[in-house]
C-alpha cells in the first residue's frame, strides 16, 4: 500500500519549507485499477492515524460483492440495513451475515461511496454508511445503505469479493483517509 | 509552493438569478468531481435541476431516484435527463466519478436534502465515453435558479 509522508513542524500545520507537501484533510491513500478483470480488491496496511476512511468507487460488469475486514470471515460479525427504490418500486431491509458493497445490474457500472467512521477506535464496533447506485437508461437502482462490523478491533485491512460477476476492466476504487481538526 | 490539497475548490458561482449556470474548462488532471449546489428556485415550487454535461443533448441521460416525504416513500425513473429532483430549496451533492475517462459511460450520484420536507438519493447515467469538460445545471421551474444561490465545484485526486 502506497503511503505519504506529510512534513509538518506543528499540529497547526504549518509548511516547513517550500515544495511540502499539503493534501488538506483528505488524504489520498491508494488506489486500485484493475487492468483485466477480477474478482478481488484489498487495500492492506491501512494506517491509523485518521479519523475516518472514505472508499469512492466506480465498479464495472454486474453482479454483488462483499467488504471484510481484517480478513474476518465470520459472517455473524456483519450486519447491513438499506433503502432504496428499483424502478417505480422502493425497498427496504436487512441482511444477517453480510455487508454488501456493490449490488450491480448493468455493466456500465456502480457507484459507490463509502464512509468508515472511526475505524481505528478500539472501544467500538465499526458501523459504514454507503451511497450506491447504478442506472441503465430503462433499469436501475439506488440505495442507501448502513453496516456493522462487530469488532472493536482497529480496520487495518479491506477486501471486497465479487459473489456473482466480477470486477471488470475500467473498475477504479479510491481509498481516502479524513483527518481530524489538530491531526 | 506546496501542492495543491486533495479536495480542491475549483469554482464557486453565486447567483443573482438565473435559469442555469455552467462551469466550462473543467481541468482533467482531478479523479472525481463534486459539485454542491445550496439554493432554492425563485418561485418556491419543486421542481428538478438538469444536468448536462459537455454541452450535449437529453437524449443521452437516464436517471433511477428514490425519496421520502415526511409520509411517503417513492422511486421512479427518467430517461431523457440526469441530475435530480429537490423539492425547490435545500442542499443537492453531486458525486462524479472518473469523469476524465475516456473508456467508460459515466455513472454518478447526487443526494438532495431539504429540511423542510424530503430527502432524496438519485443515480444517473451520461451514455458517453468523452471526458467531462463542462457542467450545465438548469432549473426547470419557471423561476429558474433563486438569487444567492451558490454552486461550488470541487475535484479530488485519488492516489
Amino acid at each position: 500500500m502506497s503511503s505519504i509522508s506529510l512534513k509538518y513542524k506543528s499540529k497547526s500545520g504549518n509548511l516547513t519549507a517550500p515544495g511540502d507537501v499539503d493534501l488538506g484533510a483528505m488524504i489520498p491513500l491508494a488506489t486500485v485499477t484493475p487492468y483485466t478483470t477480477t474478482t478481488t480488491v484489498e487495500f492492506n496496511s491501512v494506517p491509523g492515524n485518521y479519523s475516518h476512511l472514505q472508499l469512492r468507487a466506480l465498479v464495472m460488469g454486474s453482479g454483488y460483492s462483499t467488504l471484510r475486514f481484517n480478513a474476518d470471515t465470520t459472517t455473524s460479525n456483519y450486519r447491513s440495513h438499506y433503502l432504496g427504490g428499483q424502478g417505480s418500486v422502493t425497498f427496504a431491509g436487512s441482511d444477517a451475515n453480510a455487508a454488501y458493497f456493490a449490488n450491480s445490474g448493468s455493466a456500465n457500472g456502480m457507484a459507490v461511496i463509502l464512509d468508515l467512521l472511526d475505524y481505528s477506535d478500539t472501544n467500538k464496533y465499526k458501523t459504514q454508511r454507503y451511497a450506491q447506485g447504478w442506472d441503465n437508461n430503462g433499469s436501475g437502482e439506488v440505495y442507501l445503505t448502513s453496516s456493522l462490523w462487530m469488532s472493536t478491533a482497529a480496520i487495518t485491512s479491506l477486501k471486497i469479493t465479487a459473489v456473482t460477476g466480477t470486477f471488470a476492466s475500467g473498475s477504479h476504487f479510491a481509498l481516502y483517509g479524513i483527518k481530524r481538526a489538530g491531526a | 509552493m506546496p501542492l495543491p490539497s486533495t479536495m480542491t475548490p475549483i469554482a464557486t458561482q453565486t447567483l443573482t438569478a438565473a435559469a442555469s449556470i455552467t462551469f466550462s474548462s473543467i481541468p482533467q488532471n482531478y479523479t472525481d468531481l463534486i459539485l454542491v449546489i445550496n439554493g432554492q428556485s425563485a418561485n418556491g415550487s419543486a421542481g428538478y435541476i438538469a444536468t448536462t454535461f459537455n454541452g450535449d443533448s437529453t437524449a443521452l441521460y437516464s436517471t433511477t431516484r428514490f425519496l421520502s416525504d415526511s409520509v411517503n416513500r417513492y422511486s421512479g425513473q427518467t430517461f431523457t435527463i440526469a441530475g435530480t429532483m429537490w423539492g425547490s430549496r435545500g442542499t443537492v451533492i453531486h458525486q462524479i466519478q472518473n469523469y476524465a475517462n475516456t473508456t467508460t459511460f459515466k455513472t454518478f450520484l447526487t443526494r438532495d436534502n431539504n429540511a423542510a420536507n424530503r430527502v432524496g438519493a438519485t443515480v444517473s447515467l451520461y451514455r458517453s465515453t468523452n471526458p467531462i469538460t463542462s457542467v450545465t445545471l438548469n432549473c426547470t421551474d419557471a423561476g429558474g435558479f433563486a438569487s444567492g444561490s451558490t454552486f461550488t465545484l470541487y475535484g479530488i485526486k485519488a492516489a
